[in-house]
């Protein structure tokens, strides 16, 4: 997992640098979205758990 | 008896103050939004727990603001004392600029302040939350026109001069110049960052001693998911403003990248570590990795990145703190986004709060928004010497007139005076973090001022020394 | 009535509400040092402690509106005081640092009280010695300063220094006598009768090593003959009154406040008569530092419709802490 996050940073350097700023802000968006999700889907397991 | 240089001991005077200061105001943006949001969640689900982490980061970011305040004021008038030739130009444009930060941030944000730190027991709680907002909508106010103002210095438009003075001929551009609209973002990002990994590393700390849980987790959650958000946005405002000072202030940038040769090798590493010997143009010793160079800068496999000599000497910034800041810079900005990245991963599989050394990571990570930001300016001024207001006048044209040993006093004294207000602001706030926001007292205190939002802490401290007799 | 006269209108106003209205805060932070009761220090502190902080931003606008409005002014005043500028920024700040840390503990109390009243003390001698440079003159060639840094360390200046001083105290007490409860409003009454006797001793003894010390004094007298002469009467009439008034109870508390602030505005007053229409007094006007027209278009725009606000805000807050200070505390 600490994998994932490093290979997340190459991905997103490689696009950055190959593709330029378009389709790095277009990966950036995803993420940002992902990250919503993430962050929704999660919340919602604490309050079943936690109450 | 040594030569001493006042251009230099200006400059380092200047540095220093300028320095210590903005390290409070960047996280008192960055606490305010938080402090926004964690109320908006209390008034919208009318959960305790939010109006414990409100009060408890209420009271470290009063102390933050003070310390800024009082910072500030100093700077208001260093213009002067350290650079008065530069004053005396450059006053007819950031003098309105900062008249209007007076006006439309300081007095806004100390107008509110006292509502926010003390009101709670006076005013209902939505008067409070719009008291809240009011301070967070000044910080960003505050930003907006100093920014505007450096950024002036940096890319100046819309005055021209006449009979030695500038003139404005146009305050849209003066103001939207073409730097500020890219370097305000930017900056605000970065204090929000700070915000958000400052909080998760308190945080974290706490998981780590399995103490406050509750608090602790929720904090962590809310930082590291704003952080998320937060640190890709900032990562494309970064690259975007790469452009933008390539295009208005390439020396910069050339300095920024470590190369010295008019065109660099094909393909270009990416340099890590250099040591650039300013006198010979040349880097004594030069580590990179090959062919970064080329596919981040220049979006090719074999592109040549230009450097420094491309500048005339008398042009050039100085390599070595520009190249090392700006690295620092992005390596923190990495790093946050690393740790975005895996927090989502753990947050996915349930282990976001129990993962020991990525909490351990994030204690480290606490400060990083502050360094980084520091390194970022430190990057955007050194980058833009030798000119104080960049292609019109040099930094060493604009100079006060006052003796190299004055100058060397008072900077002792600025050094003394404002360690004894960091290590102030230091203690207290270990303090109040070892406390914990279960140690906090009752209810607020009813005094309008802004300092005296240490009085709850004070008299929970006294009662905590009192209770361990 | 041109623009720049406007700035300087608006600066004067941002000067004349700072000085009043920490004028009183340094006055109390200056008294410390003349009380030995530790509990009445507390009180003392406690009537200044709801409103004391705003004030500083004042400051502040004054300083960035001479940046702004009068660019060749603030380049060549700034570093002609540039050692009593960086004291008084420091003590400034100190003393707000003091100011929180001094409730820290009842052991340590007392030194922070030490420092929050020598920061009152060196911020009130620092902005008396810089209106005695102001009235000493500044050398200047060619619109830059051309003096040395120690220009202000001049017996004039320090005899500035000690009225600006007295004048802050004598304010102070005033405040004092308006907030305190009974304890505090004693003392107060007590300092108020020599105070103001010395602030108006000093400032006769100042004014006439002015005209020495500036001959271009003398010229002042002639043009405003009549104004000067009543402010000069008010001023010394407001001295006897508080010291007659000082320790009486048939008189309202606030009454010695109220006179000590007219003596700080008619001083102001003079000054203000004796230095126009010159923003570096005696040498340069204010339309020759003045910076161009769109400058102070752009200032005064903001100023005229933040002012307002700004006002409001500021009577709200000093209305919501009328009335005596508590005798236990703002502490519940």
């Amino acid at each position: 997992m600490f994998l994932t996050g490093l290979a997340g940073l190459i991905a997103f350097n490689v696009i950055i640098g190959v593709f330029g700023l378009v389709a790095a802000g277009v990966g950036l968006l995803a993420f940002i979205v992902t990250a919503l999700f993430v962050i929704a889907r999660s919340s919602r397991r604490e309050k079943q758990t936690h109450g | 008896m040594a030569e001493l240089d006042p251009a230099l001991l200006a400059r380092v005077q200047f540095a220093f103050t300028v320095s210590f200061h903005i390290i409070f105001p960047t996280m008192s943006i960055g606490l305010v939004w938080f402090l926004v949001m964690v109320e908006g969640l209390w008034l919208k689900t009318g959960d305790l727990l939010y109006q414990q982490m409100y009060r408890f980061w209420l009271n470290i970011f009063a102390m933050s603001f003070a310390v800024g305040v009082v910072t500030g004021i100093v700077l208001s008038f260093e213009f002067g004392l350290a650079f008065a030739k530069f004053s005396q130009l450059a006053g007819p444009v950031i003098g309105p600029l900062i008249g209007l930060e007076v006006l439309t941030s300081f007095f806004l944000e100390a107008g509110f302040l006292g509502i926010m730190l003390f009101g709670t027991g006076r005013v209902g709680p939505r008067l409070h939350f719009f008291a809240t907002c009011m301070v967070a909508v000044g910080t960003i106010f505050s930003a907006s026109w100093i920014l505007a103002a450096n950024s002036w210095m940096q890319t100046p438009d819309g005055v021209a001069w006449q009979d030695g003075h500038f003139v404005v001929t146009d305050w849209w551009r003066v103001v939207v110049n073409p730097s500020w609209t890219v370097r305000l973002p930017h900056m605000l990002l970065a204090a929000l960052l700070t915000g958000a990994f400052l909080v998760s590393g308190v945080s974290a700390w706490y998981l780590l001693r399995a103490r406050e849980t509750e608090f602790a987790r929720r904090t962590l959650s809310l930082g590291m998911g704003s952080a998320c958000v937060l640190i890709a946005v900032q990562v494309f405002v970064g690259d975007l403003l790469y452009g933008t000072m390539l295009k208005h202030q390439p020396a910069k940038m050339q300095a920024a990248e470590g190369f010295w040769e008019r065109q660099s090798a094909s393909p270009a590493p990416y340099l890590w570590i250099i040591v650039p010997d300013q006198a010979q143009q040349r880097n004594l010793v030069q580590l990179g990795m090959p062919y970064l160079g080329s596919i981040w800068l220049r979006h090719s496999l074999d592109g040549r990145v230009e450097g420094l000599t491309n500048t005339p000497v008398d042009r050039q910034p100085k390599m070595a703190p520009v190249f090392y800041s700006f690295r620092t810079m992005y390596v923190i900005a990495m790093a946050m986004f690393t740790l975005a990245v895996i927090s989502l991963w753990l947050r996915w599989h349930g282990r976001l709060y129990s993962t020991r050394w990525f909490l351990r990571a994030l204690v480290t990570m606490a400060p990083a928004g502050i360094v980084a930001t520091l390194a970022g300016w430190y990057t955007a001024e050194i980058g833009r010497q030798p000119y104080v207001i960049y292609g019109l006048l040099r930094t060493a044209d604009a100079l006060s007139p006052v003796p190299a040993a004055t100058l060397l006093l008072t900077l002792v004294t600025f050094v003394c005076v404002y360690t004894v207000f960091g290590s102030a602001f230091l203690i207290f706030t270990l303090r109040l973090i070892r406390r914990g926001p279960s140690g906090l007292p009752g209810h607020a205190l009813p005094a309008g001022s802004l300092k005296r939002a240490l009085r709850p802490a004070i008299g929970g401290v006294r009662e905590y020394l009192a209770s361990r007799k | 009535m041109d623009l720049p006269l406007l700035s300087a209108l608006f600066l004067l106003f941002a000067l004349t509400l700072y000085v009043v209205l920490d004028g009183f805060d340094l006055g109390v932070g200056v008294l410390l040092f003349a009380q030995r009761d530790q509990r009445v220090r507390d009180r003392m502190v406690d009537a200044i402690a709801p409103t004391w902080d705003g004030n500083e931003t004042w400051l502040i606008m004054a300083g960035v509106t001479l940046l702004a409005g009068f660019p060749l002014a603030y380049s060549v005043l700034l570093p002609a005081f540039y050692l009593p500028l960086v004291a008084m920024l420091l003590s400034l700040g100190l003393r707000g640092v003091s100011f929180e840390f001094r409730h820290h503990s009842a052991h340590w109390r007392r030194r922070w009280d030490a420092v929050f009243g020598g920061g009152s003390l060196v911020a009130a001698l620092a902005q008396g010695a810089i209106v005695g440079g102001l009235i000493q003159g500044v050398r200047i060639e060619r619109e830059t300063f051309a003096g040395g840094p120690t220009d202000v360390f001049t017996p004039f200046c320090a005899l500035t220094g000690a009225t600006v001083l007295a004048g802050y105290a004598t304010l102070g007490a005033g405040w004092l006598r308006l907030k305190g409860e009974e304890a505090t409003r004693s003392f107060a009454g007590a300092q108020l009768r020599w105070l103001a006797l010395a602030f108006l001793g000093l400032t006769i003894v100042t004014s006439i090593a002015a005209v020495n010390v500036q001959p271009e004094l003398a010229l002042t007298w002639g043009r405003h003959p009549v104004a000067l002469s009543l402010l000069t009467l008010a001023f010394a009439s407001c001295a006897v009154l508080i010291a007659w008034a000082a320790r009486r109870d048939d008189v309202a508390d606030g009454v010695a406040f109220a006179l000590a602030m007219a003596m700080i505005l008619s001083g102001m007053a003079s000054l203000g008569l004796a230095f126009f229409p010159n923003v570096i007094p005696f040498k340069i006007s204010l339309w020759q530092a003045a910076s161009g027209t769109a400058s102070h278009v752009f200032l005064l725009i903001g100023v005229g419709l933040v002012t307002p606000v700004v006002l409001g805000y500021s009577a709200f807050a000093y209305s919501v802490f009328r009335g005596k200070t508590p005798a236990e505390g703002w502490e519940p």
